[in-house]
C-alpha cells in the first residue's frame, strides 16, 4: 500500500487555515505572541538557578529544577488536555482511501508531538541546561536531564491525548486534579508541609543512576502503543458521540419570564454547560478564585497591586473568558438570531445581563476569603462594579469589531482561530484603567480606603448608566453587522 | 408585501444579482428556480437583511428591511443550519421560537404536535441536541421552527433536499395547507414538486429574473422547457 504525504497536507492546512490567511494583523499579532511567550520562558529559564538558590538555600540547585520537573509534568498533562487539540478526524478523508491505516494513525500521534505546547518547555529548560546544569554537572547528570526534560514532553503529550480521546477522563475529575496540585503548591509555599525534598532525593536519584531513565521511555513509549492499538480498533470515519444527556434534566428556563432578553439569556446559560469549549473556559474560570491561596505574601504597594490584579480577575474571569468571544459564541446561529423577532438590542442587552451576573456569582464566590484576609473582599466590593462596567462594556464594544466565528463545540481546547489582535490589546485597558484609578483615589485621598471608595464609587455610577452603554454599543455594531454576519457565517 | 427595487449585489466586482422590479403579494406561494449560483439564496439573505445590497432596496409592507426590524416579527425562514441551535434540544429549539412570540410551552407543544407525523418520532421528546441529529430530521426541525409564530412570510430555501420521498410530500401539503393569508417564498430544484405546488413560479439565470409566470396551464410547460437539457 501506498504512503501518501501526510505532512504535506498538514503544512497546506496550516498554510491555508483561515486564521493565517484572512488577517495580516493578526497573523503578525500571533506571532509576536509566540515570540513573547517563547521570550520570556527563555528568560525565567536562564535565572531559575538564581531563583532556586534564592528560595531554597543550601539546597541541590539541580536536585530542586529535577523536583520541579516532576511537579511539573501533571500540571502539563492537565494544560495540555486543557488546550491542546488532538484532531482525531483530521484523517478523515483518507480513511477510504489505499492507504495503510497503521500508516495513518502513526502520523496522527507523531504528528500531535509537534504542537507550540511541547516546545514551551524545551525553552525554559535549555537556557537552564546551559547555564545550570553544563557547566556544574557530571556528563551523567546532563544527560539524565535531557532524559528527564524529553521525558517529560513526551509522556505529557501522549498522556493528554489518552486522556483526551481514549479514556472516560472528564472536566471535573481534571478540577479536582488542579485543585489537588494547587493545593500541594499552598501547603508547601505556606511551610505547612514539604514534600519538595522527597521529589528532590527521586530527582537527584534519577540524575545519577541511568537505570531510572528506563522509565519515562517505557512510559512514553506504553502510552504510544496503547494509543496506536486503540486507534487501530476504534478510529472509523464516525463522529464520536459521547453521551450528552446528563445536562438535559436540568430545567434551564428561569430567566425566560423577563421577556426576550430573558430567553436570550436561559440560551446563553445552555450554551455555557453544554458546549465543551465555553464549558472548559468556564472551569478554568473557576479555578482562578484559588489563586490569592498562593499569592505571594509581599508587602507594600505591589501587595495592593495584587489585590487589584486578582479581585479583578476572580470577580470578572467569566466575564472575560466568555465576554470576550460575546456574539461569536453564537456565530453558529447569528442569522437566527439576527432575523427573527429578537432584535440586536435584546442580544446585547442578554449579553450585558448575563456578565454581569457572572461577576456577582464569581463575587459570592469569593466572600469566604473574608476568614482568610479580608482586604481581598474589601477590594473585590469594589472591583465587582468595575467589572459590571467598565470591562463588560469593553467587550460589549469590542463585539462591534470582533467578526471570528467559534465553534463553541470544538473539542475541549482553547484554538487560536477564535482570538485576533483585538483581544490582548483589550486585556491592557481592563487591567490599567482599575489601577490608575485606585491610585489616582489613593494618592488624591492620601489613604487606601480612598483609593478603593474611588473604585467603588466609579462603579457603581458607571453601572448605573448600563443602559445607556448598551445603546451604544448596539450603535456600534450596527456599523459593522454586515461584514461580522458575514465572517460568522464562513468556516 | 414584498417590494424589490432596483437590487443589485456583487461581490469583488463580479455582479451575482440585478432585479429591476419585483412585488411579491400576499398569499402567494412563489417557486424561485435557477441552476447553482443564479443568485437564489443571495436573494433570500437580502431578503432577510443578512447581507447587504450593492445598491437598490428591498421593501416589506412598506418598509426597507436594512433600515427597520419591524419586519423580524411577521417573516421567518430557514435557509441553512444557521438557522438552528445546536446545543437545544428540538423541544427545547421549538420552545426558544415560540417563546418570541409569546407562546406558552403546552402552546407551542401543541402546535409543534401536528407535524409529528413528519418527525416520525425520531425528534420530539428525544433527549438528543440538534447537532447529534441526521441532515433530515435537522432540515425538519428547522423547517417546521419557521412556521412557529404564525409568520406572514415564509422563506425556505431549498426544503425538500435531504429529505426522503414520504417527508417531501408532505412538505408540499404543509405549504398548500398553510398558505391561507400567508407568503411563501421557496426556491428548490425539484421542478414537479415546484410546479405541483407554487402559484407563482420565478425562474432566475445568472442573477436576473428570466421568467415570472403565475398560475397558468403553461407554466408547469415553460418551467420544463426552460432546464431541458439540448
Amino acid at each position: 500500500m501506498k504512503k501518501p504525504n501526510f505532512l504535506k497536507h498538514a503544512w497546506l492546512s496550516f498554510r491555508r487555515s483561515p486564521a493565517l490567511t484572512q488577517n495580516i494583523l493578526q497573523t503578525l499579532f500571533l506571532a509576536f505572541f509566540g515570540f513573547y511567550i517563547a521570550v520570556s520562558f527563555l528568560i525565567s529559564g536562564l535565572v531559575a538557578g538564581e531563583l532556586i538558590r534564592d528560595f531554597f538555600p543550601g539546597r541541590d540547585v539541580l536536585g530542586m529544577a529535577g523536583a520541579f520537573l516532576i511537579y511539573y509534568l501533571p500540571m502539563d498533562i492537565l494544560m495540555r488536555y486543557f488546550l491542546q487539540k488532538f484532531p482525531t478526524l483530521s484523517i478523515k478523508p483518507y480513511l477510504l482511501l489505499p492507504v495503510s491505516k497503521s500508516a495513518m494513525i502513526h502520523y496522527l500521534l507523531r504528528r500531535s508531538l509537534f504542537s507550540f505546547y511541547s516546545f514551551l518547555p524545551v525553552f525554559l529548560t535549555l537556557p537552564f541546561f546551559f547555564v545550570e546544569v553544563l557547566p556544574n554537572a557530571s556528563s551523567t547528570e546532563s544527560i539524565g536531564f535531557v532524559v528527564m526534560v524529553l521525558g517529560i514532553i513526551v509522556s505529557s503529550n501522549y498522556i493528554s491525548f489518552w486522556i483526551s480521546k481514549a479514556s472516560d477522563f472528564n472536566n471535573s475529575f481534571s478540577i479536582v486534579l488542579l485543585l489537588l496540585l494547587f493545593g500541594f503548591l499552598f501547603l508547601e509555599f505556606k511551610g505547612i508541609t514539604s514534600f519538595f525534598p522527597y521529589l528532590e532525593s527521586a530527582a537527584t536519584a534519577f540524575f545519577t543512576n541511568p537505570i531510572w531513565w528506563v522509565m519515562p521511555i517505557a512510559l512514553a513509549s506504553g502510552v504510544y502503543m496503547y494509543l496506536f492499538f486503540y486507534f487501530k480498533k476504534h478510529l472509523t470515519a464516525e463522529k464520536e458521540s459521547k453521551d450528552e444527556t446528563y445536562l438535559q434534566n436540568i430545567s434551564l428556563g428561569f430567566f425566560g419570564r423577563f421577556g426576550h432578553a430573558g430567553r436570550l439569556m436561559d440560551l446563553e446559560i445552555r450554551l455555557l454547560l453544554r458546549s465543551k469549549r465555553a464549558r472548559s473556559y468556564l472551569l478554568m474560570s473557576f479555578a482562578i478564585l484559588f489563586f490569592p491561596l498562593i499569592m505571594s505574601n509581599s508587602e507594600g504597594l505591589g501587595k495592593e497591586f495584587t489585590y487589584i490584579l486578582f479581585g479583578l480577575l476572580m470577580t470578572g474571569m467569566i466575564a472575560l473568558n466568555h465576554g470576550q468571544l460575546m456574539l461569536s459564541w453564537n456565530s453558529l446561529h447569528f442569522d437566527l438570531l439576527q432575523s427573527r423577532g429578537n432584535t440586536i438590542h435584546d442580544i446585547f442587552k442578554a449579553k450585558y445581563y448575563i456578565l454581569a451576573l457572572s461577576c456577582v456569582v464569581t463575587y459570592v464566590l469569593t466572600l469566604p476569603y473574608v476568614f482568610y484576609d479580608p482586604m481581598i473582599v474589601v477590594f473585590n466590593t469594589a472591583l465587582l462594579f468595575i467589572n459590571t462596567s467598565f470591562s463588560i462594556y469593553m467587550y460589549m464594544a469590542l463585539a462591534g469589531y470582533n467578526s471570528l466565528r467559534v465553534d463553541p463545540d470544538e473539542g475541549n481546547s482553547f484554538s487560536m482561530s477564535g482570538f485576533g489582535a483585538a483581544h490582548y490589546l483589550i486585556g491592557i485597558p481592563i487591567m490599567v484603567f482599575p489601577i490608575v484609578l485606585f491610585y489616582a483615589g489613593k494618592f488624591g485621598f492620601g489613604s487606601t480606603t480612598g483609593g478603593v471608595l474611588t473604585l467603588l464609587v466609579v462603579g457603581v455610577v458607571a453601572t448605573i448608566f448600563h443602559k445607556k452603554v448598551i445603546d451604544a454599543c448596539v450603535n456600534l455594531f450596527g456599523k459593522n453587522r454586515y461584514k461580522i454576519a458575514a465572517a460568522f457565517r464562513k468556516e | 408585501m414584498i417590494k424589490i427595487e432596483n437590487l443589485r449585489k456583487e461581490y469583488n466586482g463580479k455582479e451575482v444579482l440585478n432585479i429591476e422590479d419585483l412585488t411579491i403579494n400576499q398569499g402567494e406561494i412563489v417557486g424561485l428556480v435557477g441552476n447553482n449560483g443564479a443568485g437564489k439564496t443571495t436573494l433570500f439573505s437580502l431578503v432577510l437583511d443578512l447581507i447587504k445590497a450593492s445598491s437598490g432596496r428591498i421593501l416589506s409592507k412598506e418598509k426597507d428591511v436594512s433600515q427597520t426590524e419591524d419586519w423580524k416579527m411577521y417573516t421567518s425562514a430557514y435557509l441553512d443550519d444557521g438557522f438552528l441551535i445546536n446545543f437545544l434540544t428540538a423541544d427545547e429549539y421549538f420552545e426558544f421560537v415560540g417563546g418570541l412570540f409569546d407562546y406558552s410551552k403546552t402552546d407551542i407543544q401543541t402546535f409543534v404536535q401536528q407535524f409529528e407525523p413528519i418527525f416520525n418520532g425520531e425528534v420530539l421528546g428525544q433527549k438528543k441536541f440538534i447537532r447529534q441529529l441526521s441532515m433530515g430530521n435537522r432540515k425538519k426541525v428547522g423547517l417546521i421552527g419557521a412556521l412557529i409564530g404564525n409568520p406572514e412570510i415564509v422563506l425556505w430555501d431549498e426544503p425538500f433536499s435531504n429529505l426522503d420521498p414520504s417527508t417531501q410530500i408532505r412538505v408540499r401539503n404543509i405549504i398548500k395547507e398553510h398558505s391561507d393569508n400567508r407568503t411563501f417564498f421557496v426556491s428548490s430544484h425539484d421542478l414537479h414538486h415546484i410546479a405541483e405546488v407554487c402559484t407563482r413560479i420565478i425562474i432566475l439565470d445568472h442573477g436576473k429574473v428570466v421568467r415570472d409566470v403565475k398560475n397558468s396551464p403553461e407554466m408547469k410547460e415553460e418551467l420544463f422547457e426552460f432546464f431541458e437539457v439540448t
